[in-house]
């Protein structure tokens, strides 16, 4: 992390109501150490709802009542897969924005 | 249309995803460990080159508090400390680095360790034969890079400059396909490229400037960066979040005349040895100035040599206008085989313009 980076963070920890989300940040950003930040972010905009609104070329609210269910579900169908009880969220983000590439790739590959 | 999770593919991918294997074998407690140790493999690869080395790199964290290992280890400052006390320009060469569990770190160099035993109670990596690995519970993960890269943890740069002059080479040089190089030849993009103007170096040295300045991300590109007090390198590149510096050294070889068509320099491969020379010398100067920092040197040399070319010429023939095409140059001394720091010189051959 840069200099200002840390210091954002820093400041942005202070608030009470950001406490319960440092796990899941910290876990979400640790992608990063294992896959480049391109694919990560590649990865995030395959999702349904960004990827509609890159496609319409406009801006949409994100993450509706039907996104949030979806995303449970997926969540779920993977923590059931990975099978191991861990507080950790770094590896099964990392197999999940694995798992959004590899759909795309055979995608791509398929047409 | 939602995404609806392949159980099946995911499980594919779990057989296969290291990242797994450690969380499984180590718990969250492992995990932790693992992060530490890839935040410093991320600061090693901003430090050392991963291209150039030829010993190998381990970086562990016992899982827990314990340290397993306590003679002869000396407490490391910061990860730049490591990569400067130990070059690795040896297959025999080793650089071990323990994470501690407060997060500071030490060092060994040379050390005979049993990984395979460590690996029980701590994450293990290794940098070896251009890979990286890691130890799980004594079974060696090689993680393989798709991208052709020889790690996950360090940035390509010099390779990536290496690629752009290759680019510079193929796409601008050969043909002059660049307003400013145009400018370095005589009657410009229309004529025969037969005849530097006299002085082209300034016009090479803001074409290449310019190019990689668009080519490149993460640089900054620096025309005439003194390499120390009189000399001045042509070319200066760093990078922003690493301690890398290139040096880029251009030389051109063939004919320049001047406006009454008199020949006002001849360069033959003399030249491209004494460019040679120089940067060497600029090597080893910016090095002494920037201790901490990688440096590394790269010879360009834009060919326009031309057979059987004289004062007033304004064509040639194909034979006569390509015979230098493919004609390398024998440098002597090879820096660039005895110095790990000195690139292979990249020679650039000018196409002359036939049908005019």
């Amino acid at each position: 992390m840069t200099g200002p980076g840390k210091k954002e963070y820093e400041v942005l920890r202070k608030f009470s109501q950001n406490k319960n989300r440092e796990l899941f940040i910290e876990g979400a950003c640790s992608t990063t150490l294992v896959m480049p930040v391109g694919v990560v972010r590649k990865a995030i905009t395959l999702g349904p709802e960004i990827r509609g609104a890159v496609q319409l070329g406009q801006s949409t609210l994100l993450l509706g009542e039907g996104e949030v269910k979806d995303i449970y579900q997926q969540f779920s169908t993977l923590s059931s897969v990975i099978g191991v009880d861990t507080t950790e969220i770094m590896i099964p983000a990392i197999v999940w924005l694995t798992y959004m590439c590899e759909q795309e790739l055979g995608t791509n590959n398929a047409n | 249309m939602p995404i609806k999770i392949n159980e099946e593919k995911v499980r594919e991918l779990l057989t296969e995803s290291y990242e797994f294997q450690i969380m499984q074998s180590y718990g969250d407690e492992g995990i932790a460990a693992f992060r530490s140790v890839l935040e410093i493999l991320h600061d090693l690869g901003r430090h050392i080159d991963h291209d150039i080395v030829k010993g190998s790199i381990v970086v562990f964290r016992s899982i827990g508090a314990t340290s397993v290992i306590s003679a002869g280890w000396s407490n490391l400052r910061d990860i730049a400390h490591a990569a400067q006390e130990c070059p690795l320009q040896n297959e025999t060469e080793s650089l071990v680095v323990e994470v501690c569990s407060d997060g500071t770190l030490r060092y060994v160099k040379n050390a005979v360790l049993n990984l395979a035993s460590l690996s029980e109670g701590a994450i293990i990596y290794i940098y070896r034969d251009k890979h990286d690995h890691f130890i799980i519970k004594g079974v060696t993960k090689t993680l393989e890079n798709p991208y052709g890269y020889v790690t996950w943890f360090g940035m390509p740069t010099y390779r990536e400059l290496g690629d752009a002059l290759e680019e510079y080479k193929r796409r601008i040089v050969k043909t002059c396909n660049c307003d400013i190089l145009s400018r370095s030849w005589r009657d410009g993009a229309d004529g025969p490229r037969l005849f530097f103007t006299q002085g082209p170096e300034k016009l090479m040295r803001k074409s290449l400037t310019a190019f990689l300045n668009a080519f490149l991300r993460g640089t900054e590109v620096d025309e005439e960066n003194p390499a120390d007090d009189s000399h001045p390198v042509d070319i200066t590149v760093s990078w922003t979040f690493y301690s890398r510096i290139a040096l880029i050294e251009i030389k051109w070889l063939g004919q320049s005349s001047a406006d009454d068509g008199h020949i006002t320099a001849d360069h033959k491969e003399p030249r491209a040895n004494a460019g040679a020379k120089q940067l060497a010398e600029y090597i080893d100067e910016k090095y002494g100035r920037n201790p901490l920092h990688l440096v590394r040197g790269y010879l360009v040399v834009i060919d326009g040599r031309r057979r059987n070319l004289s004062a007033g010429h304004t064509s040639i023939s194909r034979e006569d206008g390509f015979y230098y095409k493919d004609s390398e140059i024998t440098y002597n001394p090879a820096y660039h085989q005895v110095r790990m720091d000195f690139e292979p010189p990249t020679r650039m051959f000018a196409d002359p313009k036939l049908a005019i």
